[in-house]
This record gives C-alpha cells, sequence and structure tokens, in this order.
C-alpha cells in the first residue's frame, strides 16, 4: 500500500489515473466486498457462519428450513452522491501537498468508486460561493468530465461553507448524498446550521475534514510572519510561545464541529494530508457499513 | 589609551547594526491557513519581538564597545580584580611600620592612631590609601609607588585638629633641687581642649592633671624633685573628645650632686658665673692656678704656659686657649671666625646643633688630644687631653656666650667631664653614639638587645633605634646609660597632600587599566545577548 500514500501518487500527473489505482489498490486489499449493503438487490442466499452479522439472517427462510442463511444482495444504481469540494485559498496549505490537491484526489477515488457501483456522481466546487456545478450522473463516461473539472480548478477566494450550502441546497431536489471537502475555516455554528438545513430535507451529509500536519501541530520554529491565505493579513507571532495557545484553541474549534455533527448525526472524518488514501476511503466505507 | 586604536576599531560597532538590519529583512513569511487562532496573541509578543531585537541590538553594540575599550585598554579611576590586598596604610614612623608582605604590599600598622581609621575602614572597599597624610611620612610609598599603580585615593576625614607631644625640655636636676620640665604640645586645635596627662616616672603613675588647653597653648610643665640618679620619665596626653595619636612622649634625666666649680680668670667671670646658677653650683673666681680645688675648674682666656699647667692638674677642667703660641698643644693663628659643625661626639644634644649658627672667633688650633667637635674650616673646636677640655676661643668674650645656646652648651661641656650615667634623648632612626665604654649594650623598650658597632677604639655606634621609648645601655652587670627616642616633632604635624602631590605618587588621577573590567563586562554582555535570544 506504499503506492498509496499522497506524496508518492502526487507524481501521478493525472487524476484520471490517481484515482484508478487508489480504488484498485484499495479494492485488492479488501478481503469482502464493502459495498455490498448499500444498494439492497437480492441476489442469492447462505449459510451462516459465526461470526455473520445476526442482523442478515433470513428468518423466514429460518421458519421453513430450521437453517441459518444470509441474504446476498447485488449492487445497483440508486444514489445520488455530490462531492462538495473547497477550493477557497487556505486549501492551497500543505507541507508535501496541498490540502487542495489531496481533497481533490480523494474525491476523484470516491468518484471512481461510486461509479463503478453504478451510483450517479456530482460535484460542486466553492469558495464563498459555488463556483462550479455538475449535476449526478451514473455513466462511467461521466468520471471524464468530473475529473477534468477538478483538475482545472486551483484554490482561490475565500471560504464560506455556509454561504456554498444555502446556494446548493435549492438545486438538489432529490434526496441525495452530500460529501463535503473542507478545512472548515468558519464559524461552526453557521456551517452546522446550514447542514441541518441538509439534513432536515432528507439528504445525507458526510464530511471529510482536512488538514494538514504542520496546521494541526503549529510545528514552526522561529519567529515569523504568518500571512492568511485568504485575506492576505499578516501577523508576527513565534510560534514556541504561541503553539500550546494555538493547539488548544485549534482543539476546541474541531471539538465544537465534531459535536454539532454527532448531535445531527452527520458523519465526520478528520483526514490529515499525510494519510493514505486507501486509509481514508476504508474509514469512511467502513464507518458506511456500521451505520448501514 | 590609544585613540588612534579606539577610532580603528570604532567603526565595528557597524556589525551588529547590519546583523539587526539583515535580520528584519530574513524574516520569514510563512502562509497559513488562518490566523483565527493567533490573532489574539498579537500585541503582547510584536512588543516583546521588538524590545527584544532592540535589546539584542544594545547587548551587541555594548559588546563590541567593551571588547574595543578593553583592547585599547581604557583606565578607569577604580581598581578592578586587582588584588583584594591593595589597602595601602601610612607606613610612615608616626603610623609605626610594622611590616611589608611584598606579594601583596600589605603594610600593617600598629600604632595607637591606626585604630581611629578603622571606622573609616570597615565602610569603605579594599583599594583605599589609608594615611595621616603627613608629607615627610611618604616617602616609603614614593618608593614603592611603582608595586602600587592606579591605587584609588580616598583622603580620609582627618580630625579638625590634633594634639601631640613634640618636645621636652628639661632644666638641669641636681640632688635636693626642684627642676622644671617642660613638654611641647603641638596644638592645632581652634577649641579650647580637656586633657587629662599623666607623667610616669620610671614606669609608675607620678603625677597626674586634668587641664583644659586654651587654644594655641602649647606648654605643659612639671617641677620635680627628685633622688640622685638616672631616671625614666613618660608623659601620656589624653584628648578625652580627640584624635589621640603621637600623644606619648619619653624623657630621661639624670640627677646630679652639688658640684664645686673654680673659675680661673683674670677679670671677673660675670657671665660664666651668671651661667652657672648657685643653686646647682657652688661657683668661686681665683686668679692663680694654685687656688683650684674643688670638683671641677673652668680657666677662661689663659695664656701658653698657665695652659700647659693646668694640663697637669688632676682636678678636671674646661681650658680656654688665648692666642697660644706654637706648644705642644696649639699653634697660634691670624684671627679666624668660623661655626661649628654639626659632626659632634661630644654630645647629640639638639641643643648644640645650635652653635652651628653663631660666629664664634679664634686664634689658635688645638694640635693635641681627641677632637670632639670641629669649625666648619677643619680646625678643631673642642678637644680633649686626659681630663681636660680644651677650647681655643674665650667663653667670656665671645658672641656664643651671649646666646641661648650657650648655657646648655656650657652645662654639656661639663657633664661630659663628671662621671655621670650616660643620659640622652634623641628622635626615632638617629644613631646612638657611646664613648667610653667596654663593649656595651642596649635594651630596647621591647627587651631586644642589640650590640654596638665600634667606630674606633673609644666609640660604639647603635643603629637600631626604630622604636619609641626609653632604651637601656648595660655594660653587662649594670645600667649605665638611658636614651629616649621619641617621633621626629614633624612627624604629628598632620597636613594633607595636594591632589598635585598625589598624582606624582599615584599617578594620574589614580586610574588603572581597564582591560580586565571592560573584558568582563563584555562576557556579561554576550551572556545577556544569548540569554535574551533564547527567551521566548
Amino acid at each position: 500500500m506504499e503506492l498509496l500514500k499522497p506524496e508518492i501518487l502526487e507524481k501521478i500527473s493525472t487524476l484520471n489515473l490517481r484515482a484508478k489505482i487508489i480504488v484498485k489498490g484499495f479494492l485488492t486489499g479488501l478481503h469482502e466486498s464493502p459495498y455490498h449493503g448499500f444498494s439492497p438487490e437480492f441476489k442469492q442466499h447462505r449459510p451462516y457462519y459465526p461470526g455473520d452479522p445476526i442482523s442478515k439472517i433470513n428468518w423466514k427462510l429460518y421458519a421453513r428450513t430450521e437453517r441459518f442463511y444470509l441474504k446476498k444482495y447485488q449492487a445497483e444504481t440508486n444514489l445520488s452522491a455530490f462531492l462538495i469540494l473547497d477550493k477557497s485559498n487556505s486549501m492551497k496549505f500543505g507541507e508535501k501537498i496541498s490540502k487542495f490537491h489531496y481533497a481533490r484526489t480523494l474525491a476523484a477515488a470516491l468518484a471512481y468508486l461510486l461509479l463503478r457501483q453504478n451510483d450517479s456522481v456530482g460535484l460542486v466546487l466553492f469558495d464563498s460561493k459555488i463556483e462550479s456545478f455538475i449535476p449526478t450522473r451514473s455513466r462511467m463516461k461521466h468520471l471524464n468530465y468530473l475529473l477534468g473539472t477538478l483538475s482545472k480548478n486551483e484554490p482561490s477566494g475565500k471560504t464560506s461553507i455556509s454561504n456554498a450550502i444555502f446556494e446548493l441546497i435549492p438545486l438538489i431536489k432529490k434526496r441525495s448524498l452530500f460529501i463535503l471537502f473542507s478545512d472548515l475555516l468558519e464559524d461552526p455554528k453557521k456551517v452546522i446550521k446550514n447542514i441541518n438545513i441538509m439534513k432536515a430535507k432528507k439528504h445525507e451529509v458526510i464530511v471529510f475534514h482536512i488538514l494538514d500536519r504542520k496546521e494541526l501541530n503549529f510545528s514552526f520554529h522561529n519567529e515569523a510572519l504568518f500571512r492568511d491565505m485568504e485575506d492576505s493579513k499578516t501577523i508576527l507571532a513565534d510560534p514556541k510561545n504561541l503553539r500550546s495557545l494555538y493547539k488548544n484553541k485549534l482543539n476546541q474549534f474541531i471539538s465544537r464541529y465534531k459535536m454539532g455533527f454527532a448531535r445531527k448525526r452527520v458523519d465526520y472524518f478528520q483526514i490529515i494530508t499525510d494519510t493514505p488514501y486507501d486509509k481514508a476511503l476504508r474509514e469512511y466505507l467502513e464507518k458506511r457499513k456500521r451505520l448501514s | 589609551m590609544s585613540f588612534p586604536a579606539f577610532f580603528l576599531l570604532f567603526p565595528l560597532i557597524i556589525i551588529p547594526i547590519i546583523i539587526h538590519l539583515l535580520s528584519r529583512k530574513k524574516l520569514k513569511k510563512i502562509d497559513f491557513p488562518s490566523l483565527l487562532f493567533i490573532i489574539k496573541n498579537e500585541i503582547r509578543f510584536i512588543r516583546w519581538f521588538q524590545l527584544k531585537r532592540l535589546l539584542l541590538l544594545i547587548t551587541r553594540i555594548s559588546l563590541l564597545i567593551f571588547l574595543i575599550l578593553a583592547v585599547v585598554n581604557l583606565k578607569v579611576p577604580f581598581s578592578f580584580f586587582n588584588p583584594a590586598k591593595t589597602l595601602i596604610l601610612d607606613n610612615s614612623p608616626s603610623m609605626e611600620k610594622i611590616e611589608i608582605n611584598d606579594k601583596n604590599a600589605f603594610i600593617v600598622p600598629m600604632h595607637s592612631g591606626i585604630p581611629q581609621f578603622f571606622s573609616y575602614l570597615k565602610k569603605h572597599s579594599p583599594g583605599i590609601l589609608i594615611t595621616d597624610a603627613q608629607k615627610n611620612g611618604f616617602t616609603e610609598i614614593l618608593k614603592e609607588r611603582e608595586k602600587f599603580p592606579g591605587i584609588r585615593i580616598k583622603k580620609t576625614a582627618f580630625p579638625q585638629g590634633n594634639l601631640a607631644i613634640v618636645g621636652a625640655e628639661s632644666g638641669p636636676a641636681y640632688q635636693g633641687k626642684k627642676f622644671n620640665i617642660n613638654f611641647n604640645i603641638l596644638n592645632k586645635y581652634k577649641e579650647k581642649r580637656k586633657t587629662r596627662s599623666t607623667l610616669k616616672l620610671d614606669g609608675k603613675v607620678f603625677m597626674e592633671k586634668n587641664r583644659i588647653l586654651k587654644v594655641g597653648e602649647s606648654d605643659l610643665s612639671f617641677n620635680l624633685s627628685l633622688p640622685r640618679g638616672l631616671h625614666q620619665l613618660s608623659l601620656e596626653l589624653e584628648d578625652k573628645k580627640g584624635f589621640n595619636f603621637d600623644n606619648k612622649y619619653y624623657l630621661t634625666v639624670n640627677v646630679r650632686a652639688k658640684q664645686n666649680i673654680y673659675i680661673l680668670s683674670d677679670d671677673y667671670p660675670e657671665r660664666l658665673i651668671a651661667a652657672l646658677p648657685p643653686s646647682y653650683y657652688e661657683v668661686k673666681w681665683v686668679r692663680g692656678t694654685s687656688e683650684i680645688k674643688g670638683n671641677l675648674f673652668i680657666a677662661n682666656n689663659v695664656d701658653k704656659k698657665s695652659g700647659l699647667s693646668l694640663l697637669k692638674n688632676p682636678i678636671s677642667g674646661i681650658i680656654c686657649l688665648r692666642g697660644a703660641e706654637n706648644t705642644s698643644i696649639s699653634n697660634k693663628i691670624p684671627d679666624r671666625i668660623s661655626t661649628v659643625v654639626e659632626k659632634s661626639s661630644l654630645n647629640n644634644s639638639s641643643d648644640l646643633k645650635a652653635l652651628s649658627q653663631i660666629p664664634i672667633s679664634y686664634n689658635c688650633i688645638i694640635t693635641d688630644g681627641k677632637t670632639l667637635m670641629y669649625f666648619e674650616n677643619g680646625n678643631p673646636f673642642v678637644s680633649k687631653i686626659k681630663n681636660h677640655l680644651i677650647l681655643p676661643t674665650s667663653l667670656e668674650e665671645n658672641d656664643l656666650s651671649l646666646h641661648p645656646v650657650f648655657i646648655p652648651f656650657l652645662f654639656n661641656l661639663i657633664n661630659s667631664l663628671s662621671e655621670e650615667p650616660f643620659c640622652s634623648n634623641i628622635l626615632l632612626d638617629e644613631p646612638i653614639v657611646i664613648t667610653n665604654f667596654l663593649k656595651p649594650t642596649i635594651i630596647s623598650p621591647k627587651g631586644n638587645e642589640y650590640a654596638g658597632d665600634p667606630v674606633n677604639a673609644d666609640n660604639y655606634i647603635f643603629k637600631e633605634t626604630k622604636e619609641c621609648g626609653i632604651y637601656k645601655i648595660t655594660d653587662g652587670n649594670k645600667i649605665i646609660g638611658l636614651i629616649a627616642i621619641n617621633n621626629h616633632p614633624s612627624e604629628s604635624k598632620l597636613e594633607s597632600l595636594s591632589d598635585e602631590e598625589l598624582r606624582y605618587i599615584f599617578g594620574r588621577s589614580g586610574l588603572t587599566n581597564g582591560a580586565s573590567f571592560f573584558l568582563t563586562l563584555a562576557l556579561l554582555c554576550f551572556i545577556l545577548s544569548i540569554f535574551i535570544e533564547r527567551r521566548t
């Protein structure tokens, strides 16, 4: 799985190839199809083995045969997923790989994964407002369009997640899955409020909180002028002096998001940009599996 | 300090300024996603950061300046890293020099005056010159000045005045008669002083006096009557609220028996008789040599023939010759006038030194005997033949007899002929010359014994006169003489050195090389700069 490390994959120029490598590598490492439970179309029965979830036992068949059988399902296109990617300037930050590049690749891999199982996938790119909107399609050809859009865009502008979500909600009529990739650098109260609106409209929301290790640990050494990537304000700061305070504040900030999302049953994943993509995907899918 | 070197090195202080400016430019700019979590620390930190930079600049500039000053060896007006024992004390006789340790140049005083300075010493760090500031006391330090470069000078706050005993005069002391002792006081006070004087005789308190000394009063007199023989006297003057030093004076007195003196003279010896008070001498005037009797005779203005016959007289006498022709004892010369030089072996009394100021006329040269005193031109003045003293001049018809010094001189002549014990009063460090004793020894006040160095067959010289007090002279069996030794009167005069004199002794303003001082400051700046740099 060395190949799936972000800094190595970043050397592969095309996003398409990167996404495929990630998904193929990821699937090769799996012992069991992770997406069996998503699109429930019955395929066959199989005998129960200790360790299988009891909830999957077909009790009607047990009544007839007095033997335990589990239902197996064939995946089919029944999911409409929107990949919502933050392209604000703050996503440009990253030591080895920028948060945007990481999020973009992860989004591409997810798009490929979803399209492979016949889900329809759309794409939204935003900064303070929606910059690109691609409606969902389930054909594999649609992937090229998605990846092309992802490749063309580079970070710019200020972040306003709440505004982007507010703009997005009226555009989506069908019940969908929203997968948000962002560093969430906005007032948590506003963001959670708008995500609540999404949830109220029966949409599912998954949040990938993309962070860089350096941003998380504030691991700078000497005094420096820190320039805000979005509004270009400059501050002279001594990291050694500020580190603990900074980390406390950041942890409080993240906790507010975590608590807010947990309260509204929004899946929240904190992803550091040095995490291998497969691990990020695995975490996501395992969580989805548990929830399903 | 070398000014060219200073100006050559001074531009080096640009270095920290350049570093300061470069480090400002070098400050890294980091693009960061959001300043949400660091913005609140901005003001406090920026203030410290700016202060830190400023402090760093100041310490670095100071470091360089101190290094430059160390290199050019700027002098500073205090001693730094000098040996801790740079306490310099005046070692002049008035302070009594005890010890000089070459390594640390440490002079330990023992004189009673020193405790007066101790309270001052406690308040000040070492590196101070302590002295009674008598000009003549600085000779030792002048010799040693190379050892004390850059010593810090602190003139001590001397008392407003001082009392000291600087001399004593004693009238002739004869058995059964009262005699007067007058002590000379140096009274430098401008107000009256309460004093207590204690006169000790042979080690025991003999007389005590409470007295208020008026301004300018300079005498303390005692009227005494003592038994015959040698006596040790000392006077201690206590200034009750003052600065007591040089306040003890030693004196020796020989109380004699009354003497019969016959004066042989053609004319009535008016001045001689007047000079010999009847209280102490029975004086008789005679015209013929055959009439001489008693203990002693004075033959004034006698001719060659009488002189020769008097030499045969068993009674000791003083023979004053008149224009003698060539004889076995004298040669006639044209009339001359001369003064007496000080190389006297007759007596070391300071009174006799005054003789050198009096012109004495004479017209013959004593060719025989042992010369005790000389004229300035080398001719003998007083010579001794057997038990007689011969003088080439008349005691009556001379300027000498009109001078106040005549009476003590005459007493000395008489005393040198009478076989009385040796009794003398001298000043510190003056040698003692003792005549006609067989290997005499002197015992110092502290009990140390010294053997004299022979000068010739009859004379012994003692140079170990470095303590004030009374020295005893012994012949091995008994005490045959006493010598009182006191400080020179000028030692007791408190006179501060002028700034010019201090500069002469210790160099310009007492400055010392500042290399070690500035190197230390530079080191401190270096440590401080590191501390500031690491401080967050």
